[in-house]
């Protein structure tokens, strides 16, 4: 596959976005939260839950709009939800009534463009390892292919922004290494920019060329640890383990890591 | 709970390999249910030769006619069914679970007998023999099949009258924020008043006894439908509905292609609770209305003491409901085959 000649930006500054929750009290997810990647990589978005991370993906999606401050990607506010963002939930979202090829073809029919490409939903099926599962339904599936579907899906779409709202961590430890490794290699092959949101630090240092950290709510980036580790990654090489351990360091160098007792934001990963 | 699966297995697969491993093949009927089979029969002869051994006594001079034979039609269609069910075990295991109903059942039917024509013990008119049940039948098919015509082609009407506007007014309450505010409201105070209550208003409102009756057969169909679907599209599942956004589709597509088809359960729920009213109205509207139909024809009959006719007619009615709620089953299971572990009801 041939590089992307463009080179994605996206850029958030100062962004603010509450909540009111069930108590009627306004809960602030996002205070002044600013954040930019640009180009072919992957950056990771880790914290302790309730900080906003999920806030923030649905923010750039354009599922949901801040209060203050600006996202911009490619140059536009992303104020509407557009197939060149792809997002993928933390359980996959697959639409139960339909198949695995039905659900990985739901983008292009969509748009009209089943006719075309409909190549493309052949092609996405193998590469993500679901050939012969084509007519299954997302009942019969386990957790590692139904997730395989659903970024399948959004892969198929070639969006230049790929959003991942903790993917994975619904799954076990050897599913997830194995699709850890897919995504790695869609990344390469699709030269896009990832956004990955993830509690998982192992995750985020195997998938990241950057790990942003934040605060506990109200969210903001309080470090950020590059990862400039040749691929595939060694897991338990001395360098892998000493990222980890400078990204544990910065959460815990807030007492990020000792507040899990509080309530989280309900619906905020 | 299912066993937990390895990473690419589909749960279908595994259960494919279990229950092929559980019915080897085509097997022979064992004796235990040979003789569970046979005990319908036996009730089938029991009844005949009491039947025809003893003698009638009540009314005076009355001569049987179609008990006898509809117990000997009922005997060959088991025996043929018997036939089959020896060598295809699919069938065996569902017609087998039946044998002690059917037993029943045709024990009591010549419990009737004699407690009527055999020995007078139930009085006419109000309690006819079987033979003078299914003689009312028989002796009047054609004026039957007329009846069973008009009311079917009222009942039909008002269904399919009722189920497209219930689909249209639902998705529309559910999915528009402003139909809601203006419709739902009429829904919540119209649906619940039963037909029998609407029957002297629509009489006068509509030109003919006809069109009152659709509308009251279409009105039973309309607000469960309605009801079921504008809920169930209200609360689809969001994530389904952003997934569908981020995909590229337009609001009416994420409606036709999201809401609509996760709204489809509560379709069949609300069609299911539809037809269940619209029996009850199409039997008021015959009763009160329309001067046609099996409805009409159970008035007809009963304001002459014709009891026979009642109950034959009732039972008719009853065969009738039965399969086309049984049609809707069916259809449910053929749709949704997406689901896991269809509920019964």
């Amino acid at each position: 596959m041939v590089a992307d000649p463009v080179v994605h930006v996206l850029r958030a500054e100062n962004i603010v976005r509450s909540f009111v929750n069930g108590a009627g009290v306004e809960v602030r997810a996002l205070d002044g939260f600013s954040f930019s990647a640009e180009g072919p990589q992957t950056v990771a978005i880790v914290g302790p839950s309730g900080c906003g991370k999920s806030t923030f993906l649905r923010l750039v999606a354009g599922l949901d709009e801040p209060q203050a401050g600006t996202v911009v990607y490619d140059g536009t506010a992303t104020a509407t939800p557009s197939p060149d963002r792809g997002l993928v939930f933390q359980d996959a979202a697959l639409f139960p009534w339909l198949t695995v090829y039905d659900n990985i073809a739901f983008g292009l029919r969509a748009r009209g463009a089943f006719n075309r490409e409909r190549g493309l939903v052949d092609e996405y099926i193998a590469l993500m390892g679901l050939a012969g599962f084509e007519r299954s339904y997302p009942h019969q599936l386990s957790g590692g292919m139904a997730s395989r579907t659903g970024l399948a899906r959004m892969f198929i779409g070639n969006p230049g922004l790929i959003l991942l709202d903790e993917p994975l961590s619904a799954l076990d430890a050897f599913t997830r290494m194995g699709i850890q490794d897919e995504i790695v290699r869609m990344q390469q092959r699709e030269r896009s920019l990832i956004v990955l949101v993830t509690h998982d630090i192992e995750e985020a240092v195997y998938l990241a060329d950057r790990v942003v950290i934040m605060s506990a709510r109200p969210g903001h980036v309080i470090g950020e640890v590059g990862i400039d580790l040749s691929r595939p990654r060694d897991r338990i090489a001395e360098a892998f383990v000493a990222k980890r351990r400078e990204v544990m360091a910065v959460l815990g160098s807030t007492g990020a890591l000792g507040r899990h007792d509080e309530p989280i934001l309900s619906g905020q990963g | 709970m299912e066993e937990k699966l390895t990473d690419g297995e589909p749960r279908g697969a595994a259960t494919a390999v279990r229950s092929s491993r559980r019915a080897p093949g085509p097997r022979l009927p064992q004796v235990r249910e040979v003789l569970l089979m046979l005990l319908p029969p036996v009730a089938m002869v029991a009844a005949l030769s009491l039947h025809e051994a003893l003698p009638n006594i009540y009314p005076d001079d009355y001569v049987p006619v179609t008990y006898a034979p509809f117990l000997v039609i009922c005997l060959a269609a088991y025996g043929a069914c018997f036939v089959v069910a020896c060598f295809v075990p699919r069938f065996r295991k569902r017609f087998g679970h039946y044998s002690g109903l059917l037993t029943v059942a045709f024990l009591v039917l010549e419990v009737l007998d004699i407690a009527t024509l055999k020995t007078g013990y139930l009085r006419l008119p109000f309690m006819p023999s079987p033979d003078k049940v299914f003689y009312s039948v028989t002796s009047n098919v054609p004026e039957l099949l007329n009846d069973f015509y008009s009311s079917m082609l009222l009942l039909f009407t008002g269904i399919v009258i009722g189920a497209v506007t219930g689909m249209v007014s639902g998705v529309l309450i559910g999915w528009s924020r402003i139909c809601n505010y203006w419709f739902a409201p009429f829904m919540k105070i119209i649906g619940p008043v039963p037909s029998a209550a609407w029957l002297p208003v629509v009489m006068v409102v509509f030109p003919t006894s006809h069109a009152a009756s659709v509308f009251l057969i279409a009105l039973a169909v309309w607000f469960p439908l309605t009801l079921m679907v504008s809920s169930s599209i209200r609360s689809t599942d969001k994530r389904l509905i952003e997934s569908a956004r981020v995909l590229g589709a337009s609001e009416p597509y994420v409606m036709f292609h999201v809401a609509i088809p996760a709204a489809l359960p509560s379709v069949f729920t609300g069609m299911f609770m539809g037809l269940s009213s619209s029996f009850g109205a199409l039997i008021v509207a015959e009763m009160l209305g329309v001067k046609a139909g099996l409805g009409w024809y159970i008035t007809w009959a009963s304001s002459w003491a014709e009891f026979a006719k009642v109950y034959s007619t009732v039972a008719i009615f009853i065969v009738i409901f039965f399969t086309l709620i049984e049609l809707l089953f069916k259809v449910r299971d053929h749709v949704m085959k997406w689901q896991e572990g269809t509920v019964r009801w």
